[in-house]
């Protein structure tokens, strides 16, 4: 399976400490086909923004990427020298970070910044500043050569977004890892974004990989849905079946929380009692039984991720039998 | 598009850093003062190194000793009957000479270690954080007296001893704020877009931390004037016949009864000196935080 764009087996990350190591990525198997647009959907520190940081290979110390492996186009990414990597992120792997208020220089020009992503990866001065504006105007920069001329505090939120954008898509990158790119942003603007980055990851083909804790975001974005919990992977299906037929109990209840006005036999916020596990608990067998209304006995032992319908799930209790 | 016509505006009207720096800097009492008062002492140095000074500092007229001030001596001689108001400008100008180079020394260095213990790890961090608390644990005229004791005296060795008292405080003010903003997002973002290191540090750290590195500069240097002149003042600083502010004091001192103006020119441009680097140091401060910007 080579032709897949990305392949990550058995990824573990390790909180390193003095007082022994902690498992906090689980072992995440991941095959992303080119042009295929994949969302990761998890609560806060359930291991998605670890993963894609592993795949970049930008975990710093005490974090550290202790098993598995990452291949990008057939490319070993753990084999890659330091230098070799990093001629590799930002040319070929690019991210969009969540905020674009703190994620562009406050002293140097938007264009200087987007000239500087190709500079950095080789293409010489006097074409990356052309290259630049063409990029600003691809992510619809009203008054591309204004505008790069300005500074990231001359900006609104939306258009620092889409300085960043440019950034990151400049050199043509064929991933792109979008982790929560609009949660700063107010709603109307989200959707600009959104849209955007949509558009022009199917224009050049694009395989992109949402991270995000808000399923609502994803649904009509992406074609795959991977949904992580505790550092686990615990469904991974196409975004009809996470929607209209979940597998794994988690994934139904994260479908429940959604505020959804128009329909009146449900709480209007509904919520999953009970809080996600920390890295230092080590819970017997499924991740999610403290808080699952179907555990049974069988989910004391630790249920593998294993096909279900179209996709992937880890949940030992098939749905029919579900309350 | 409200957001982006707004956008458009701000580029327009902002005016240049440098002028508007400028313009918050005279804005405040202490930027002021410390500009004007700075600028006279260094004029008064720079008068002296190109050697417009009315008498030559150094050599000695003895019909003329031990006058008071009158219209040819502004402030008097001295025992050997040299100009006063020449030695002190004279005396400026070496200080300057030793002040400038020590603070750039130790400015250099000092902002280099302390970037590089803020940015890379603990292998990094420990040794260098255990030279600085070592140099910090000496009072620093202590330090400078037995630095500048050890090596054949000239102006450039009290310069070094200098530099090396100072440098801890660079190492100290620039680590910390490298420290937070290694975790900021643009310096992640650098990273994820495969920006070498070197590029990190000098194109995006630095720039961030040059309004503390310049204030820093700004008050080191009245620290290393201070220091020069009480080196000077005994006996250790840049030697004789070369006019120092120090040395010129001490001699006052044991002419205070008979000679009293012999102390007041080199005190005077010593305190003018002092004062106006602090309240410029002071003013620099106030002018490059972005957060005292007022809009009018």
């Amino acid at each position: 399976m080579s032709d897949n764009l990305l392949e990550i087996e058995g990824m573990v990350v390790t909180l390193r400490s003095r007082r022994g190591d902690q498992e906090i990525v689980h072992g995440i198997d991941l095959r992303v086909q080119p042009g295929e647009t994949l969302g990761v959907v998890g609560e806060s520190g359930s291991g998605k923004t670890l993963t894609m940081l592993s795949v970049m290979r930008l975990l710093s110390p005490p974090l550290e990427m202790t098993h598995g492996s990452v291949h990008l186009e057939g490319l070993d990414l753990t084999a890659l020298s330091e230098a070799e990597m990093r001629e590799l992120r930002g040319s070929r792997v690019a991210m969009v970070y969540q905020d674009p208020m703190t994620s562009l220089n406050p002293l140097m020009r938007i264009g200087d910044q987007v000239v500087e992503a190709m500079t950095a990866h080789g293409v010489p001065k006097d074409e990356a500043w052309q290259r630049a504006l063409a990029t600003l105007a691809r992510v619809e920069m009203p008054d591309p050569e204004r505008m790069a001329k300005a500074y990231p505090h001359e900006l609104s939120g939306g258009m620092r977004q889409r300085a960043l954008i440019a950034t990151a898509l400049t050199m043509d990158p064929t991933l792109l890892i979008a982790d929560e790119p609009t949660t700063a942003l107010d709603v109307t603007i989200q959707r600009q974004i959104l849209a955007l980055v949509k558009h022009l990851s199917a224009e050049s083909r694009m395989t992109t990989i949402w991270v995000t804790h808000d399923l609502g975001v994803i649904a009509r974005l992406v074609d795959r849905v991977m949904v992580m919990y505790g550092g686990y992977v615990v469904e991974d299906a196409p975004v009809d079946q996470i929607f209209h037929a979940p597998q794994h109990p988690y994934t139904k209840r994260l479908l429940e929380s959604l505020p959804n006005p128009t329909d009146d036999s449900r709480p209007p916020l509904a919520q999953i009692p009970g809080r996600p596990p920390l890295p230092s608990e080590n819970i017997e067998g499924c991740p999610f039984r403290p808080r699952c209304d179907e555990a049974r006995d069988a989910c004391m032992t630790r249920p593998e991720l294993e096909p279900r319908e179209a996709g992937r799930a880890a949940c030992w209790v098939p749905v029919d039998e579900w309350r | 598009m409200t957001t982006n016509e707004a956008a458009w505006l701000a580029v327009e009207e902002a005016p240049p850093e440098r002028e508007r720096l400028w313009r918050r800097l005279m804005a405040s009492r202490s930027g002021r003062w410390g500009v004007i008062l700075t600028a006279v002492v260094l004029g008064l140095g720079l008068l002296a190194a190109i050697g417009a000074t009315p008498y030559d500092p150094i050599s000695q007229r003895p019909i003329d000793r031990m006058q008071g001030p009158s219209a040819a001596y502004l402030f008097g001689t001295d025992q050997f009957g040299r100009d006063i108001l020449s030695r002190s400008m004279a005396g400026v100008a070496t200080s300057l000479q030793v002040a400038i180079v020590a603070v750039i020394i130790s400015a250099v260095l000092g902002t280099t270690f302390g970037i590089l213990s803020g940015f890379f790890g603990s292998r990094v961090r420990g040794p260098v954080n255990a030279l600085t608390n070592i140099l910090f644990a000496f009072p620093p005229l202590l330090l400078a007296l037995a630095l500048a004791s050890v090596a054949t005296r000239n102006w450039f060795t009290v310069a070094v001893a200098i530099a090396i008292v100072y440098i801890p405080i660079f190492v100290r003010v620039t680590r910390a704020p490298v420290l937070s903003l290694r975790e900021a997002d643009f310096i992640k973002a650098a990273r994820v877009l495969g920006f070498p290191s070197q590029r990190i540090l000098f194109r995006h750290l630095l720039p961030n931390i040059m309004p503390i590195v310049i204030v820093q500069v700004t008050l080191s240097m009245s620290w290393a004037v201070l220091t020069a002149a009480a080196l000077s003042y005994l006996g250790l600083g840049t030697p004789p016949p070369t006019p120092a502010l120090g040395s010129m004091v001490f001699e006052a001192k044991n002419l205070v009864a008979i000679a009293p103006w012999t102390m007041v020119a080199p005190g005077l441009v010593l305190i003018m000196f002092i004062v106006g680097l602090n309240l410029l140091g002071d003013g620099l401060r106030d002018a490059l935080d972005p957060r005292n910007e007022s809009h009018s």
